[in-house]
């Protein structure tokens, strides 16, 4: 077992040396992503001002122009005052306001749980009206007031505050990128280099050696999430660097992004390990292990919250190793807490993966040329 | 001498094509062992099967008296290889590329620094140490891959067409670093395309076509077997050289190979004395030779006999596309 271990930290090393030897190639390929995703993505919603909205004050009370008069001197909003809530609604589907706001005569009536407020907005736009709804309902809170989201168009859905508490789409896609990035950062890591062995012929130079095969596999891993790990850290100082994105726990947060990068990059690189076993050429390891990625990427909530995706995809979703990584990166990063309960499953669910991951892909390892 | 490697009834087929055919083969302590063949014959399949890096289809191997299907890991401590390609790491320094060799034969420490500067030396790459070995020249990345193969100084040593490839100093220079090992008692087995090398270097050679092998012996034992006579050698003009060869045939029941615009025939003992016959009847035919000649058979010759193909010829019909081991571009 101890020679095992120090066979594997033999192969580990090797590939430390040649990962050091092409260092700078590396770092710039993983700040690529981190910063082309951030620029063209990370804007969507995160500073909108004047928002087109219309207010049907149904109530006549001091408490509802106080409401309104609120609403107006908001920055992010544009208000307009309407009469009837059907006024409203036509606007909307129109689409000349984003939201429509309907104060109900019976504003604000805090002993009751009705509600008093209805918040319609339109579906097509609901992703970048996070902050603007936030806002809304924050200060109609203020007032003790209940408040219903429905969306407009046909059907209505009720949607719960998107991107976390306070914070803008920047910081809720940072979590995923980082996520991603990490993940990327593994394919290019221990599957790539095994196929460049078996292309070179440098895999011979292992397989005459009296190391067994779970040394080369598991010190081809360690590199693999040493690798990613760093192509993570990578993607976070960008994102808070460069993006003014910010991690609500700190330091503290930035070693639970870095233990749930870890679990879940080992998983990965085993993965790639894997189909780097039985397909021969780099072309078809790169398609094959996007074709996986790409996937597993979008349904784990990297874009959007996993509650937007259709019904279907909520199961495969609920087993993809990323949304845990996800969601446990945007606990740390966007609500400042992580919940002991959280933990628990995230780290459960990413290790077992991550040990299932390694044992097949030490089984799938062919030990003859 | 005891045998340090036998093979018993080695067979390796991928797929349908069978690449190592009944092979039994007993490969003594401390020889230089030449397997000689065209690309494609097998030599290559019966160098990874020794080693493990192939499982045989059926038949056994014993090295140093352990079975390669089960103490493969005792025996890969007693065998270096060197394979066709050079093998080492081009982002790596010369010194690092050693040290991990010598790591994964778990050699630590001094002992590996001792051994890693050894082997340096050996190389004569001192000077080039620290410096990665993607900059260095043919020769010298295949010098570093004969001595890091060698770092856990193995009793035996497997060299894949360790010259293929090098400009004649370099290859020079390797042949003697080989014998030099041979003579500090390492059994080395190589395979190899060049007639004068396995003449040069081995003191026995195993010629290989179709994988089988098709004779074993020394180098004069070999070229004893073509004839204790000499080798008929006609060089004419292109258009002749059918009509001369049918007429060796006819007149003279030669059986002669033509290559190139080359006729080349054995002459058994008995018939030497017919050289004059043939060189008078080519007068009297009236064909246009541009040179005749005999001499003393040489390996090339051996091989021409066992195969009908020269060494050449198989190469080039390698090079053509029409390749005997389909397979092999898979791997």
């Amino acid at each position: 077992m101890f020679q095992t271990l120090q066979d594997a930290f033999t192969v580990y090393k090797r590939e430390m040396l040649i990962f050091r030897s092409n260092l700078r190639t590396n770092i710039i390929r993983s700040l690529i992503f981190p910063i082309v995703f951030l620029v063209f993505f990370g804007n969507v919603g995160s500073t909108i001002s004047h928002t087109p909205i219309a207010i049907a004050n149904l109530a006549n009370n001091a408490q509802a122009m106080k409401f309104v008069s609120t609403l107006e001197a908001q920055s992010a909003l544009q208000v307009e005052a309407l009469t009837t809530e059907q006024q409203g609604i036509s606007m909307l589907q129109s689409g000349s306001i984003a939201v429509l706001v309907v104060i109900t005569p019976t504003f604000p009536n805090p002993g009751s749980s009705n509600p008093t407020v209805y918040i319609y907005y339109s579906n097509a736009e609901a992703t970048s009206l996070g902050t603007s709804i936030s806002t809304i309902e924050s200060i109609a809170a203020s007032f003790g007031a209940h408040f219903n989201y429905q969306a407009s168009q046909e059907g209505t859905v009720k949607v719960s505050s998107l991107y976390g508490t306070t914070s803008n789409y920047t910081d809720f896609l940072l979590g995923g990128i980082i996520v991603m990035v990490a993940s990327f950062g593994s394919m290019f890591g221990a599957g790539f280099s095994l196929i460049q062995d078996r292309m070179f012929g440098t895999i011979k130079g292992f397989l005459i050696t009296p190391i067994t095969r779970s040394s080369f596999v598991l010190g081809k891993i360690a590199y693999g999430t040493t690798a990613s790990l760093l192509y993570g850290l990578v993607a976070l100082v960008v994102g808070v660097g460069l993006f003014g994105g910010s991690i609500a726990m700190g330091l503290t947060g930035v070693i639970w992004i870095m233990l749930l990068t870890a679990v879940l990059t080992v998983g990965f690189t085993a993965m790639f390990l894997m189909i780097a076993s039985i397909v021969p050429k780099f072309e078809v390891f790169a398609i094959l292990s996007q074709a996986v990625v790409m996937p597993l990427w979008f349904l784990s909530g990297a874009f959007s919250p996993t509650a937007t995706l259709p019904t279907w995809m909520q199961p495969i979703s609920a087993i993809d190793p990323m949304t845990y990584a996800t969601n446990g990166v945007r606990s740390v990063m966007l609500t400042g807490f992580y919940s002991s309960n959280a933990i628990l499953t995230q780290f459960s669910f990413l290790g077992i993966f991550a040990l299932i991951a390694t044992i097949l892909a030490i089984k799938m390892f062919k030990t003859t040329i | 001498m005891r045998n340090i490697i036998e093979a018993r009834g080695l067979v390796k087929k991928f797929g349908n094509f069978t690449a190592v055919d009944s092979i039994d083969l007993s490969i003594r302590e401390g020889e230089i062992l030449g397997l000689l063949g065209p690309n494609g014959s097998g030599k290559t399949t019966i160098i990874n099967l020794f080693l493990g890096l192939l499982t045989p289809t059926s038949g056994s191997i014993t090295i140093a008296g352990m079975d390669t299907s089960e103490e493969l890991i005792k025996i890969k401590n007693l065998i270096g290889l060197m394979t066709q390609e050079t093998v080492v790491d081009n982002d790596l320094t010369a010194r690092d590329n050693l040290r991990i060799a010598g790591a994964l034969y778990h050699i630590k420490g001094k002992e590996l620094e001792k051994e890693v500067n050894e082997a340096l030396e050996e190389a004569e790459l001192v000077d080039f140490a620290d410096f990665k070995a993607g900059t260095f020249s043919g020769g010298m990345q295949r010098r570093l891959n004969l001595v890091k193969s060698m770092i856990h100084n193995p009793k035996i040593l497997l060299l894949d067409e360790p010259t293929t490839g090098l400009d004649v100093q370099n290859r020079i220079k390797m042949w003697a670093h080989i014998k030099e090992l041979n003579k500090g008692g390492v059994t080395v087995i190589l395979t190899t395309q060049y007639l004068e090398e396995a003449d040069s270097l081995c003191s026995r050679i195993a010629i290989i076509d179709h994988g089988k092998v098709k004779v074993l012996g020394t180098p004069s034992e070999l070229k004893s077997r073509v004839s204790a006579g000499s080798v008929l050698e006609i060089i004419a003009k292109p258009e002749d050289l059918r009509k001369i060869s049918e007429l060796l045939k006819s007149r003279f029941k030669i059986y002669a190979n033509v290559e190139g615009d080359k006729i080349t025939a054995v002459l058994e003992k008995g018939q030497t004395t017919t050289f004059g016959k043939i060189n008078a009847m080519l007068i009297k035919e009236r064909a246009n030779v541009l040179s005749i000649g005999l001499h003393l058979p040489i390996l090339d010759d051996v091989f021409v006999k066992l195969t009908g193909a020269s060494m050449r010829d198989a190469a080039g019909e390698m090079k053509g596309g029409r390749s005997r081991l389909p397979i092999e571009g898979k791997r």
